[in-house]
């Protein structure tokens, strides 16, 4: 006797960005997001009578639809990746030098496109996003100046005169 | 294929004049700025050099490049500049004779603009490193070295606030009340040289459960918490003092039970590996100095510690009365216990600062940790010395040469020393100190 298999196609969630732009992405994908996966518990959303034309997207208000879009693509990339044990993560040598090949390649963008990945990555809740855009954020800062730092980052110098002179003293404890 | 590309009205040849100027005294190491052209085929954005005449001379090849369109930020139209860091660009930068443009590999640009004061600088689309909240730029700076870390403290006034708040709040710490927090850090700050809480391994209880807690130190040091050994009356009459100091020095209400101060200890762990704690600030006005010992001096040196915090290493064996100058102070402290050791020496010497009315804003010089060139500051009317090869003890001196009191140096094999930075007095160095001790 054969039976019917019944083809299980995998489960999908809808996610809509603050320019609501839709998204559909794999329930095991998405699930790197804390906030997001809270969200589908929280609302019973993994009851699988609920087809996804049906379903309610899940609106995510922080986070644009170029952003959002990136964000999936590093999820997708990283659906296999072991789950993260936070304390081990803790107790872990704090490195910049272990970003995985992909990631580096991936976040190599333009700074405001990194700094919305970061915004995006903490408001979802996703630590391994966030881990590796603030380790590739702090690469760029390694190894420059203030004021290299400044011009990198277009930051504007605010100290006064006597703050710069106080620092100039401070730096020099350390270069006579 | 193409994003929309606006068609600017005029061709903004003020804007090019502006950013040839500012070309024209930007450093000679700046990566090249090109100025977006056209669009080419095959999704390709054509960019051409501002800086013709440097590329016309040197390398014709480079005046024209054809970039992916894709890497063009989204509503850049003709005469936008962008800057293209020359190590992501891949094709060999060795002048190939193809036809213009070569097709350039880049994987970044980066959309520049002159700024009002003739400076070539980032054209930032919306987000920007200061955007980012103060728990993400504090997650930042945990992965920098201190040298890194201090260049940001130097940027502005707002990585300077964050670099402090990353120093002073572990994460970990972060929902714990202000004075328990204060309580912790002290403790352990204290707990570094307080290492006379151990027991010797040979007296802890083997397989006991709950009767040892053994918490790491740095410098591969243990410190083991046993209240059951043969020790343990000392030690909990010392936990008992230490924890009296602590309210005394620091003015806190708050009873700490011998069970809370166990808990306490169990949290070394984990914050002896974050650099947080050894930069506390002890409320807003007042900075607590680390009182430190061997083990940490190294771990110090090993991780570039810090600058702002004043370092005073004593071994535990530094009696207080022997720093007689100071038992007036003491007693007008009301502190009854005279016998406890070396914290009271340790707490001693923040009362010094007190009684001299010195802000306790003290700058620990890095450079003090090499033995070799380490030297003595003087305050207004005291001198702390420490000199890795004079014999002596360590003295404190009046500024005209008195000596006011001495610490006797008990052991050979913990030399301590006090260093003692005072930002906002006058430092003096060297030569004066060196005749003193001569």
């Amino acid at each position: 006797f054969l039976f019917p298999i019944k083809m299980t196609s995998p489960r999908m969630i809808k996610l809509t960005s603050n320019d609501d732009k839709t998204f559909e992405v794999e329930r095991d994908v998405i699930k790197q997001s804390v906030t997001v996966n809270t969200l589908i518990t929280d609302l019973n959303m993994d009851d699988e009578d609920v087809s996804v034309e049906n379903q309610m997207a899940i609106p995510l208000p922080n986070v644009d639809a170029a952003t959002l879009e990136m964000v999936i693509t590093w999820c997708k990339q990283h659906r296999e990746d072991p789950p993260r044990n936070e304390e081990e993560e803790e107790k872990k040598e704090k490195r910049t030098d272990d970003i995985p090949e992909w990631d580096k390649t991936f976040l190599d963008v333009e700074q405001s496109v990194l700094f919305a990945l970061i915004l995006a990555a903490n408001y979802m809740d996703i630590k391994g996003l966030l881990d590796n855009c603030c380790k590739t954020v702090a690469n760029m800062i390694k190894g420059k100046t203030p004021d290299e730092i400044r011009k990198h980052f277009n930051i504007k110098n605010d100290f006064t005169p006597e703050e710069e002179e106080q620092i100039r003293k401070e730096n020099a404890w350390c270069e006579d | 294929i193409f994003r929309s590309v606006e068609t600017p009205e005029s061709v903004r040849l003020s804007g090019v004049q502006a950013f040839r100027t500012a070309l024209d005294s930007a450093p000679s190491n700046m990566d090249p700025v090109y100025q977006y052209a056209d669009a080419i085929s095959d999704g390709l954005a054509l960019l051409e050099a501002v800086h013709i005449q440097v590329y016309e001379k040197v390398r014709p090849d480079l005046r024209f490049l054809a970039v992916p369109f894709s890497h063009l930020r989204k509503g850049t139209i003709k005469g936008d500049y962008y800057v293209i860091p020359e190590s992501t660009m891949t094709l060999s930068t060795v002048y190939t004779g193809l036809p213009y443009p070569i097709v350039w590999n880049v994987r970044r640009l980066e959309k520049v603009r002159v700024d009002d004061m003739g400076q070539i600088t980032m054209d930032e689309e919306s987000t920007s490193l200061l955007d980012l909240p103060d728990e993400i730029l504090c997650m930042i700076l945990s992965y920098l070295s201190f040298k890194s870390r201090m260049s940001v403290h130097n940027v502005n006034r707002r990585m300077r606030s964050v670099h402090y708040k990353a120093k002073r709040t572990p994460p970990s710490l972060l929902d714990l009340p202000d004075e328990i927090l204060s309580m912790i850090i002290i403790i352990i700050l204290l707990n570094f040289s307080f290492i006379i809480f151990a027991e010797s391994i040979r007296n802890r209880p083997a397989n006991e459960e709950g009767g040892v807690e053994f918490t790491r130190l740095p410098g591969n040091s243990d410190l083991t918490l046993n209240l059951r050994g043969p020790q343990s009356k000392t030690m909990l009459k010392r936990v008992a003092s230490l924890t009296r100091i602590v309210h005394l020095a620091f003015g806190l209400n708050a009873d700490v039970s011998y069970s809370l101060l166990l808990e306490l200890y169990s949290l070394l762990p984990k914050l002896t590996i974050t650099d947080d704690l050894l930069f506390f600030d002890y409320r807003e006005e007042m900075r607590v100095p680390v009182f430190n010992y061997a083990p940490l001096h190294a771990f110090l040196t090993e991780n570039d510690y810090p600058l702002n915090m004043v370092s005073v290493m004593t071994p535990m064996e530094v009696q207080l009365e022997q720093i007689h100058d100071l038992r007036p102070i003491v007693q007008q402290r009301n502190i009854e216990d005279f016998e406890m050791t070396f914290v009271n020496a340790a707490v001693a010497i923040r009362f010094i600062t007190d009684a001299m009315g010195v802000d306790p804003s003290y700058v620990m010089n890095p450079r003090e940790f090499d033995p070799s060139k380490l030297r003595t500051s003087i305050t207004d009317d005291k001198i702390f010395i420490r000199k890795q090869d004079d014999k002596r003890d360590g003295r404190i001196y009046r500024r005209d040469g008195e000596i006011v009191t001495s610490i006797e140096r008990t052991s050979n094999s913990s030399p301590y020393f006090c260093i003692f930075m005072c930002r906002d007095l006058n430092i003096q160095y060297s030569d004066e100190i060196i005749r003193f001790q001569n």
